[in-house]
């Protein structure tokens, strides 16, 4: 049985002014999996990450999440249908603690939330507490990144790196089935990425599917399965690193011709 | 959770001796008119502390929700003789129809929408106050209400709404929506990445803002009964509800409530009877407040920041 596909990307085009910087890309996710989306810098990693979170609209080209068409739609709605993300450059919510951080995020984390009040409302049952209980959520998420000592300090005191993992936990509070994540591991240490690894390599295990857009290769290599390898807006390759490393139009990118 | 409620109850009870407090002092302090005044700009700090405070957008020119608050609810009860306080209410109404004009403006952040702000409330001075529009507005020659003039009435509908805006800003500080609404303040993209419809959450804070400020309106053009465009439209008002948010601590309850009474307080104190001093000692006040509590005198209560209503 093949694997199911959870994301199809199908021509896509995203200009910016004169430059194309997303040139008819077509790629699958295929669910539990970690892709490895690679390029050298301007290839149009971020910008693809963009248009999938619904950030940038595609200028054409289609998207599809379990068969639903989702282009175009807005960054909040594709949250609610499971798709999040995190920012190269962390962007949490300075003023407000870790835990409100993953909170606001929590607040909006699928429908069943609302589902179950309804529910609760029909058996005359919604004054009992819990039914809408978001504080099991929020302490899960912030469990999972390990930030738990840190949640009622406030976002702008953490480090780089504890920045990172807040926007993980706050992507993750949402319950997503896609996440996106965009080069979480540069510019931390050795132990930092080796941990960040390990987070990313448990939530496949809970069925969560992802796309690591990354230039450290051995960080890329440990997790992922597959890689995708982006060259002036346009995949040039897919497959194993491996078979990338052998790979001619790979290499010339890299190395230069 | 526990100490979000500890401060839900302080913030009622904060609330209700508030309120008690403004219905009570007329009986012992003849000075209807401060009492009065105090309790407008209070109502006026939390009003605009619900878009200021929650949202981060800066509106220079709220006065001028206020002016249609007071020109719609004069004109509903002098040409349509509609009751005092539905016009009242209506005015309010106005207030937001207008903010929903407005509402492009929050595509702007920063400095550019308090400019176009400020710039959107004198157009509407200046349609209001056109002589052009005398048969309806009255033009530059301003509102004449005396026909439904009541000092303790309208004393009354201002304590209550005193009461609505407190309570506003309560449920803003104390509900997921509020939390929301700090989450679009803190990053918008990163509100939008978490699930906050960033639109529809600042847009509603932005209408409840303008309804808050066009009942004050209301109740402030039925007190004092006779007024010109240029009363209801001064900039001194917004620059008034700026600093008292400011002064006092924004996105809190409790802040904008001390602002008003300490800054109006001394305004009325020495303001009126020595006025070169005044401004000497108002400016450096707010220089010291930047200079070193930037956050508002409420910042001063670090220990209990979390029970701060």
């Amino acid at each position: 049985m093949s694997p199911k596909e959870i994301l199809k990307v199908e021509n896509v085009e995203k200009r910016f002014g004169g430059l194309k910087a997303l040139n008819k890309v077509n790629l699958s996710v295929y669910e539990n999996e970690i892709l490895g989306l690679v390029g050298p810098n301007g290839s149009g990693k971020t910008t693809l990450i963009n248009v999938i979170s619904g950030i940038y609209k595609p200028d054409a080209g289609k998207i599809y999440f379990f068969g639903k068409r989702i282009d175009g739609i807005a960054t909040y709605k594709l949250a609610h249908l499971g798709i999040n993300r995190t920012f190269q450059i962390p962007k949490p919510f300075h003023g407000l603690t870790v835990r409100e951080n993953v909170e606001v995020a929590a607040l909006y984390s699928g429908k069943q939330c609302l589902k179950s009040f309804f529910k609760h409302l029909k058996n005359f049952k919604f004054m009992e507490k819990g039914y809408c209980n978001i504080e099991d959520d929020v302490q899960t998420a912030i469990s999972i990144v390990g930030l738990d000592k840190l949640q009622d300090k406030q976002a702008t005191q953490l480090n780089t790196s504890e920045q990172k993992l807040l926007g993980l936990a706050r992507a993750l509070a949402t319950k997503p089935k896609l996440l996106l994540v965009d080069e979480i591991a540069a510019g931390l240490n050795q132990e930092e990425t080796d941990k960040i690894a390990e987070i990313l390599q448990t939530l496949v295990k809970k069925s969560i599917s992802i796309i690591v857009v990354e230039h450290l290769m051995h960080f890329i290599h440990k997790i992922t399965s597959r890689v995708v390898v982006m060259d002036s807006g346009s995949p040039i390759f897919e497959g194993t690193l491996e078979q990338a490393a052998n790979d001619k139009r790979v290499v010339e990118v890299f190395l230069g011709g | 959770m526990r100490k979000k409620n500890i401060r839900l109850i302080i913030g009622i009870i904060l609330i209700l001796v508030m309120t008690a407090l403004f219905a009570l002092l007329p009986k012992i302090y003849n000075n209807n008119f401060l009492l009065f005044n105090i309790m407008l700009y209070i109502a006026l700090a939390e009003g605009l502390n619900l878009i200021y405070g929650f949202t981060g957008y800066l509106p220079f020119g709220y006065v001028g929700f206020f002016g249609i608050g007071a020109y719609s609810a004069s004109l509903l009860i002098l040409l349509l003789h509609v009751g005092v306080v539905p016009a009242i209410l209506l005015g309010g109404v106005a207030a937001s129809i207008v903010g929903i004009i407005l509402t492009p403006l929050l595509r702007l952040s920063g400095a550019y929408f308090a400019i176009a702000n400020l710039a959107a409330s004198q157009a509407i001075y200046y349609i209001i106050s056109n002589p052009h529009l005398e048969n309806i507005t009255q033009g530059p020659y301003g509102i004449m209400l005396s026909s439904v003039y009541d000092a303790t009435a309208s004393y009354n509908a201002m304590l209550i709404v005193m009461f609505f805006a407190f309570m506003l800003v309560l449920f803003f500080r104390q509900s997921r929506f509020g939390l929301s609404l700090m989450a679009i303040r803190e990053d918008s993209i990163t509100a939008s990445v978490a699930g906050v419809n960033v639109v529809l959450a600042r847009t509603i804070a932005w209408l409840l803002s303008a309804f808050v400020a066009g009942l004050c309106g209301g109740v402030f053009a039925w007190y004092t009964s006779v007024f010109y465009p240029e009363t209801v439209f001064s900039l001194n008002i917004s620059i008034f509800a700026i600093v008292f948010v400011l002064f006092g601590g924004a996105a809190t309850l409790i802040g904008p409530l001390i602002g008003t009474v300490i800054l109006y307080g001394m305004y009325n104190f020495i303001g009126i009877s020595t006025p070169q001093y005044f401004q000497l000692i108002y400016g450096l006040l707010i220089v010291m407040l930047i200079m070193f509590l930037p956050n508002g005198v409420v910042s001063l209560f670090k220990k209990v920041k979390d029970y701060v209503p």
